[in-house]
């Protein structure tokens, strides 16, 4: 928490999760997420996000933090973080991507999608339902059909492990 | 109707996705209130009706409680309400049905326990950016969906509602289904993020998970290029993809099975073509006919194939095409008549005659175009007068006549590729503008062109590999930075000014005796193994490092260039590796740090005044008697491998190590080191 000083000195903003916890950050670090940035714009300072969980608030805290210190001698510094960050079950990366999709974070939204693409590239169809909780809403003769288009194209193995 | 609600809807979710999450922080309290008043949460009342469409319509009115989007056309509400259907759908089997259907109905019911109230709430908040999910085969689907739903809807009761939850609690997943309504929010939108980062290949995959993702992979945005490149598609897959993509701009055909089908078919049909590659196989006349339907096509390229029946003439008339490449084609005859035509390569084809009509052309590629006549390559590269690059490598054919008429009407040549044109000498050529000339191996090219090369006083870049009759090249050229002379094999005598020269490539000429050089950019020389050189006259006064590693003639007075006083005033590295005619070597600069003098097996006297010295290798020196180090700069000194070492003089201030173990015969010796800390 930022002593009395430097608050006068650098502007505060508080965010209040879903579940109602509140995290204070400097302005300049808030502002990188488009929405936090309108809403300072129109002069608030009390931002309240019905849509960001605190589990998924605090890690984007974190990379907003450390994303809002960017140099250029820290950039191996900032890979090694986000390779990190991006190093997680897939569950925390759907609900770190509605998060970041809510708050309009581009680069955030960007290298979350590109690390979802990357771990369901080789993954078989029924992984993917798996790790997506979707129930396949296909016939099973359309699936075939499906199935049988594919065939040619694909001559590797799946994978068919969830993470 | 409803899918014409969902189409409607598809176009404005942009906008509507940037309002709501605009308006969400602000209204987040009011959310919380929402499933208590909103009748859209009693899926019994919806479903009972077993007709779909017909509950629509009071719903659409009830859901406009979401006190913003009441503003809002009543689509959106529609699809809202659709949208909670697909929870539904998503886990429609077994247990994980029941306990959605089972949340869902109890927060319709009011808020009886204050669990179920969050959980409501939760379900609201989650649940509304689920607005964009739906697909276009929806409509279809939702019919099935219902199908599933009413039996279960009728039967189960409020008991047996509460006997599920109990049920459910049980196996302790209740709690994870909503984190999984939470993690199921990978909209359209996001979606549609994820799946830009996956090629055809993986995007085909994703389509056989459901149908929400087959619609999303399916998207135009990602199917602008379709790369057919070696697949074994048939005619009818084909066409059914220029049926689901007609606004597919970047078409490959090359290496699949009969392209002239395919070929037509892509021209016919895809409106937006923009560039297409085709290659391997035969390409029918009718298909250049059929291209000037192609209104905006810039780029073709037909690779390895043959041009219609390989005896009559190919006709490439386009408004506007930029880019052609016939490369590896077997055809007689081509007539190109393209106004917009830039780029134009005709690498390795086989045809005798090339008409081209082609006033913008400014690259022209004819390299290996071995059966193209010295009449038919002048009047193809006279017609573009705005040539700027002209590769005609290995057209061996070409004479200095139709180089002369090159150079005449294409005032702007800055290229020319002229490699392997055995007969030309450049003899009168006057290129003015031209920047880079490549003659690697043209047995024409001797010291007499290079009096042509010196009117080109723009030229950056020389290559004169291989050009075997070469015996001399002497140029002033302001503007020269590149120069290579590899393999000449009668290659004597180089001298060069130019201000820019800064990279000089010199090895294999066997004959080569004097180099004389004069550049102010050159940092680096490097001249290895050049047996015959004898003299080097350098005024480089940026040189920093010069290395003649084997150069065997090399003899004394070498050492007065790179001495003060000799044109290289910052030289700092020099490698003498192996040249064995040294035998006295004298020092004298003020700039040298490095100095190499391994395996000089003649040398005897070496003779070093060089302050600022900090390294010397001697190594295979063993001939050496007289040495004199005065001043150096040297920290340590092992004179240990010299056995033959007989006078020594040594004025090293910041010599701290000096080892002369092995130097047996030493007779006289002055060492002034005042800060020697070992020696042996």
């Amino acid at each position: 928490m930022a002593s009395t000083t430097e608050t006068k000195q650098k502007k505060m903003l508080i965010l209040k999760s879903a579940d109602n916890d509140e995290f204070e950050i400097e302005e300049s670090v808030g502002v990188q997420s488009e929405t936090i940035k309108n809403l300072v714009e129109d002069g608030f300072t009390f931002v309240p996000l019905p849509n960001v969980y605190t589990k998924a608030l605090i890690k984007i805290i974190d990379y907003l933090k450390k994303h809002a210190n960017k140099t250029d001698s820290n950039d191996e510094e900032i890979k090694t973080f986000d390779k990190d960050f991006v190093n997680t079950t897939f569950d925390d990366l759907f609900e770190l991507v509605s998060a970041a999709n809510y708050l309009h974070i581009s680069c955030l939204m960007n290298m979350l999608c590109q690390t979802i693409a990357d771990r369901i590239k080789d993954k078989s169809p029924e992984a993917v339902r798996k790790i997506f909780h979707i129930n396949c809403d296909y016939t099973p003769e359309e699936e075939a059909k499906i199935r049988k288009a594919n065939a040619q194209a694909f001559e590797g193995q799946f994978d068919e492990s969830l993470d | 109707m409803r899918i014409w609600c969902c189409l409607c809807f598809g176009e404005e979710e942009d906008n509507k996705n940037c309002y709501k999450s605009m308006r969400d922080p602000i209204l987040g309290n009011n959310d919380e209130e929402l499933p208590d008043e909103n009748p859209a949460f009693d899926w019994r009342r919806v479903f009972d009706g077993g007709d779909v469409a017909a509950p629509l319509r009071p719903h659409a009115g009830a859901a406009g409680h979401v006190g913003v989007w009441r503003n809002n056309e009543i689509d959106f509400d529609i699809n809202w309400f659709s949208s909670e259907l697909e929870v539904r759908n998503e886990n429609y089997t077994g247990e994980r049905m029941l306990n959605v259907n089972l949340n869902l109905g109890l927060s319709g019911e009011a808020s009886s326990s204050t669990v179920q109230k969050e959980d409501s709430d939760r379900d609201t908040s989650s649940k509304r950016p689920k607005v964009n999910s739906f697909s276009l085969d929806w409509d279809n689907h939702l019919l099935q969906e219902t199908d599933y739903l009413c039996p279960m809807n009728e039967g189960g009761g409020d008991a047996s509602l509460s006997n599920l939850l109990g049920a459910a609690d049980d196996q302790g997943k209740d709690t994870k289904m909503e984190d999984l309504d939470v993690r199921m929010d990978l909209t359209d939108d996001l979606l549609h993020m994820v799946f830009s980062f996956l090629d055809h290949m993986d995007l085909c995959q994703a389509a056989s998970v459901c149908r929400q993702w087959r619609a999303a992979s399916s998207h135009e945005d990602f199917w602008r290029y379709l790369n057919f490149e070696n697949k074994q598609i048939s005619s009818n897959q084909f066409e059914d993809m220029c049926r689901r993509y007609p606004n597919a701009t970047t078409i490959n055909l090359h290496g699949t099975p009969n392209i002239h089908p395919l070929a037509m078919k892509a021209v016919s049909s895809l409106r937006n073509l923009e560039a297409l590659t085709l290659g391997r196989g035969q390409l029918g006349e009718t298909f250049f006919q059929a291209l000037t339907d192609c209104h905006v096509l810039k780029s073709l390229t037909i690779n390895d194939a043959t041009l219609g029946n390989g005896i009559q003439e190919i006709p490439i008339y386009h408004d506007s095409l930029r880019l052609l490449q016939l490369v590896k084609c077997r055809v007689l005859r081509v007539s190109i008549r393209c106004p917009q035509l830039e780029t134009l390569s005709l690498k390795r084809s086989s045809m005798p005659h090339a008409v081209l009509n082609c006033p913008l052309l400014h690259d022209l590629d004819i390299a290996s175009c071995h059966k193209l006549s010295d009449a038919a390559i002048r009047s193809a590269a006279t017609a573009c007068p705005l040539l700027e690059a002209l590769d005609m490598s290995n057209c061996s054919c070409v004479s200095d006549e139709t180089l002369r008429d090159i150079a005449q009407t294409c005032g702007n040549l800055r290229v020319l590729d002229a490699s392997y044109c055995p007969n030309i000498s450049l003899e009168s050529v006057r290129l003015v503008m031209l920047t880079v000339l490549k003659l690697h191996s043209c047995e024409g090219i001797t010291s007499a062109s290079m009096a042509a090369i010196a009117h080109s006083y723009m030229l950056e870049v020389l290559e004169l590999d291989n050009c075997s009759l070469l015996t001399s090249v002497s140029l002033d050229l302001p503007r020269l930075q590149n120069i290579r002379l590899v393999h000449c094999r009668k290659f004597i005598d180089l001298n060069l000014h130019s201000g820019m020269l800064s990279s000089i490539t010199v090895s294999n000429c066997p004959l080569l005796q004097r180099i004389n050089i004069t550049s102010s950019a050159l940092k680096k020389l490097v001249l290895q193994k050049q047996e015959s050189l004898t003299t080097i006259a350098l005024q480089c006064p940026n040189l920093l490092e010069v290395d003649l590693t084997e150069c065997e003639s090399l003899t004394n007075s070498i050492c007065e260039v790179f001495s003060d006083g000799g044109g290289c005033p910052v030289l700092k590295s020099l490698v003498l590796d192996n040249c064995e005619s040294l035998t006295l070597a004298a020092f004298c600069s003020t700039s040298l740090v490095s100095l190499s003098l391994a395996g000089c097996r003649a040398l005897i006297s070496l003779q070093l005044r060089c302050p600022y010295l900090e390294q010397v290798s001697l190594d295979g020196c063993d001939h050496l008697e007289v040495a004199s180090f005065c001043p150096v700069g040297l920290r340590s000194l092992n004179l240990g491998i010299c056995p033959k070492m007989n006078v020594l003089h040594i004025e090293a201030p910041q010599m701290a190590s000096l080892e002369l173990k092995g130097c047996g015969v030493l007779s006289e010796a002055s060492i002034n080191c005042p800060l020697l800390t070992s020696f042996d």
